[in-house]
């Protein structure tokens, strides 16, 4: 068991990283888009031209996602399984596991709650449509937060290096 | 680039020439009418009502036109050029009514129809259980039997119920069908047993079903319900064919709504004015420099009017005049909160600023190139007016710094072309495109030239509010408030280059300021103190916004990193599957992207920028004019 962690450990750990930020920021924004488009149908079945806008506050939570595909692409090619293999040991696996916590779980929460700021937005347009802007700015006032955990994982990341 | 001076007017003009009066105003679009107001005199009616009431039927009619008729629109429709003289003409409305009338008639008639049918499709629904039956629904029991219709819950069973009946010697059961929650059943029986079966009925929950107005067997009636249903759907289809044929008619519906709309906004305007038996009162605003023509038009008509600056109390409405290259972004402003009349217009300062991020967010030179392309294409065929018009010059603008980024971060859909040199070649691409530096491999230089970026905008907006300061004559204050933050700041700076003693002078020299002035309106000396201990707290609110520009380093991240992301995708699955995944993965991720970087440039400007200096808090100018929403009318040249 220590032989295995040992000679694979570093590998499982940054790629249990990967999971956790694509995963969890994953989750958090399609649960989140799930839940404006709920709101949004409300809108558009009283009033079909709204699609547009409806759909540009449904698609604003869905960044944390691609936040967390961001960093668990870039431990992909970190730790070589796109390209050339690498060696990462297990004090490198565990450091890449920690830089991909932030994105994970600010990503999972700052979504659903970007979400819930997008679906009261919704309601915005059924009411005053030409406000739209408004609810597209307090939605972005959370995703705010989600910027900032990628740029913590990221820099981590960046800042790791594999011998 | 400034707010536009405004004068105010004040207009008697005989009662007689209002409707013209009115007409020409609207023309010109220069007046905005406000509010009279005065004792004893009575506010003009107007026929405000009808019109609506007219719009509303028009609206309807092509509400349901727009249903059944298929055009063509696309997403930036050519507007319809219509002559004034056709435009203004009463048949324009009269004849867009007549059709309208039609239509909203037909369309009540295909309603009732449709309501009609449900409703038989429910009766044939409560018939169906009972098909099997061939005794005439309208039976009832006579002198010598006992009948009737009725259900008996599911939870007996067919046996259990006919075993029950089998002690009653004349019973007789039918049960034609049971669904889920019950069994349609018929029971008769000699009149001389009535009450024993009752009883037994009773002990069976059964309970009894009377069929109204339906008389005759149910197979008949199922039969002609049908054919009922049948033949009220195919008048409602020739009914809607009557539609598709109304198709040509749009325009003319269209040209009726805006002409209506005219219409509304005059009267609205009438509603405004006071009248007396022979005159009328107007009061309202306009751009000083439209002096001359007014006079001009005033004086055909022999009417009195004043013209004046406005007061110190009164608050005129906000128009904006600035360069074409500022006055797109106007649009962002006044999402916002229009400027004040005597605040100031911070579009100048804004534009560039918002340009400069954008690009930087959105970082590609390939998608800089796109979005000022679409947006050029869109702008010089459709030719989009209002808000369109200007989100498009701005993104043609924008395009262009995108551009401008992208060569100097190396980024042409993303990391395509080495990604490409490598698929075809197999060896590493060994040349960096970049030619400032890139973002990917220098992160840390990255996010210290947002930072720098950020406190050059936060100084720029700080200076605004100086220059405010100044203006209104706190010269003090501003040495004071903003003077002594930046003499901080400056020595911040000084000592991150390394000038490390310069620095931690100034900055000493910047919090003393702060703490000896920041409670100079205190009278307490205690108070004074603790103010200025406090003021050096708002350090924290800096840092925040300075660590806020972080953004930029993180969505031009997201831009490029998801831009490779595709480009790897694609080049593991060779060179025709490159293309379809770079197709539609660049596609999405400039979609996506987009809307991001609008978002976050927007959030820079409304939070950090403007958050230091701008108030807002206007009224956009609104003039009364011909506003239209589907056709253009052509000026006459005069």
């Amino acid at each position: 068991m220590l032989e295995f962690m040992t000679s694979n450990g570093g590998i499982l750990f940054a790629l249990l990283g990967a999971v956790l930020a694509a995963g969890l920021a994953g989750m958090g924004s399609a649960k989140a888009v799930g839940s404006v488009g709920e709101a949004a149908a409300g809108v558009v079945t009283e009033d079909p031209n709204k699609f547009g806008q409806a759909l540009l506050l449904q698609v604003l939570p869905g960044t944390q996602g691609l936040y967390g595909l961001l960093i668990a692409f870039l431990v992909l090619v970190k730790i070589g399984l796109l390209g050339d293999p690498v060696t990462v040991t297990l004090g490198n696996g565990f450091n890449i596991f920690l830089a991909c916590l932030p994105i994970a779980v600010v990503g999972y929460f700052s979504a659903i709650a970007q979400g819930r700021a997008a679906a009261a937005g919704v309601s915005i347009i059924a009411k005053r449509p030409e406000e739209l802007s408004k609810g597209m700015i307090f939605a972005a006032m959370v995703e705010t937060y989600a910027v900032l955990a990628l740029l913590i994982s990221f820099l981590m990341l960046n800042g790791i290096t594999l011998a | 680039m400034a707010i536009v001076p405004m004068k105010h007017l004040s207009l008697i003009a005989l009662q007689k020439d209002r409707d013209a009066l009115l007409h020409d105003l609207s023309k010109l679009g220069v007046v905005q009418i406000s509010e009279s107001s005065g004792e004893s005199l009575e506010k003009e009616r107007s026929d405000l009502g009808k019109f609506k009431a007219q719009r509303s039927e028009i609206v309807g009619a092509l509400e349901v036109l727009g249903k059944y008729v298929k055009v063509k629109s696309g997403l930036f429709p050519q507007r319809e050029q219509v002559a004034a003289e056709t435009f203004f003409a009463s048949e324009t409305i009269d004849d867009a009514l007549e059709i309208a009338k039609e239509v909203n008639s037909i369309s009540r008639e295909i309603a009732t129809l449709f309501a009609n049918e449900s409703r038989l499709i429910a009766k044939k629904d409560s018939l169906v259980p009972w098909k099997g039956i061939d005794v005439p629904l309208e039976t009832v029991s006579g002198k010598r039997y006992f009948l009737s219709f009725g259900t008996i819950p599911a939870k007996f069973s067919v046996e259990e119920i006919k075993n029950q009946l089998a002690e009653i010697k004349s019973a007789y059961l039918e049960c034609p069908s049971s669904d889920k929650e019950q069994h349609y059943v018929l029971v008769m029986c000699h009149d001389g047993e009535k009450e024993v079966l009752a009883d037994t009925l009773r002990t069976l929950s059964f309970s009894k079903v009377s069929f109204k107005d339906t008389t005759g067997l149910v197979s008949e009636n199922i039969a002609s319900i049908e054919e009922e249903i049948t033949k009220s759907g195919e008048k409602r289809k020739s009914l809607a064919e009557e539609f598709s044929k109304m198709g040509d008619s749009i325009p003319k519906l269209k040209l009726a709504y805006d002409a209506l709309s005219v219409q509304i906004e005059k009267a609205e305007a009438q509603e405004k004015l006071l009248s007396t038996a022979k005159t009328v009162i107007l009061n309202g605003w306009f751009p000083a420099r439209e002096k001359g023509k007014l006079e001009k038009l005033f004086e055909s008509y022999g009417a009195a009017y004043e013209m004046r600056d406005p007061l110190d109390e009164e608050e005129p409405p906000t128009l904006t005049y600035n360069s074409k290259l500022v006055e797109p972004y106007s649009m962002i402003t006044n999402m916002y909160s229009p400027p004040a009349y005597r605040g100031i217009d911070p579009n100048p300062f804004m534009a560039p600023f918002f340009a400069i991020f954008f690009g930087i967010m959105f970082s590609d030179a390939a998608y800089g190139i796109l979005l000022t392309l679409v947006s050029s294409i869109v702008l010089l065929k459709f030719k989009p007016r209002g808000g369109t018009r200007q989100l498009m010059a701005m993104a043609a603008m924008c395009g262009v710094t995108t551009f401008v980024w992208g060569v100097l971060f190396g980024g042409f859909f993303g990391d395509a072309i080495p990604t490409v040199y490598k698929m075809i070649t197999g060896k590493p691409f060994g040349f960096e495109l970049a030619v400032w530096f890139n973002p990917m491999k220098e992160p840390m230089t990255m996010l210290i030239f947002s930072f720098a970026f950020g406190g050059i905008h936060i100084f720029a907006g700080m200076a605004i509010q100086a220059y405010m300061m100044i203006r209104d004559g706190k010269l003090l204050d501003a040495i004071f408030d903003i003077g002594s933050w930046w003499v901080l700041f400056g020595g911040i700076v000084f000592a991150l280059l390394g000038l490390t003693n310069v620095g931690l002078i100034l900055i000493g020299v910047g919090a003393l300021a702060l703490l000896l002035t920041q409670g100079r309106n205190e009278k307490k000396f205690f108070k004074k103190i603790t103010k200025g201990l406090a003021s050096l707290y708002d350090i924290t609110g800096f840092l925040g916004d300075i660590l806020s520009y972080s953004r930029l380093l993180a969505l031009s991240l997201a831009t490029a990193v998801i831009a490779s992301v595709i480009n790897t995708m694609g080049a593991m699955t060779g060179p025709v599957g490159f293309v379809i995944v770079f197709l539609i993965g660049h596609t999405f991720n400039i979609a996506v992207n987009l809307i991001g970087t609008y978002v976050h440039t927007s959030r820079l400007q409304y939070v950090e920028f403007f958050g230091k200096f701008y108030q807002g808090g206007g009224e956009e100018f609104s003039p009364l004019d011909t506003k239209t929403k589907y056709v253009d009318i052509i000026k006459e040249e005069k």
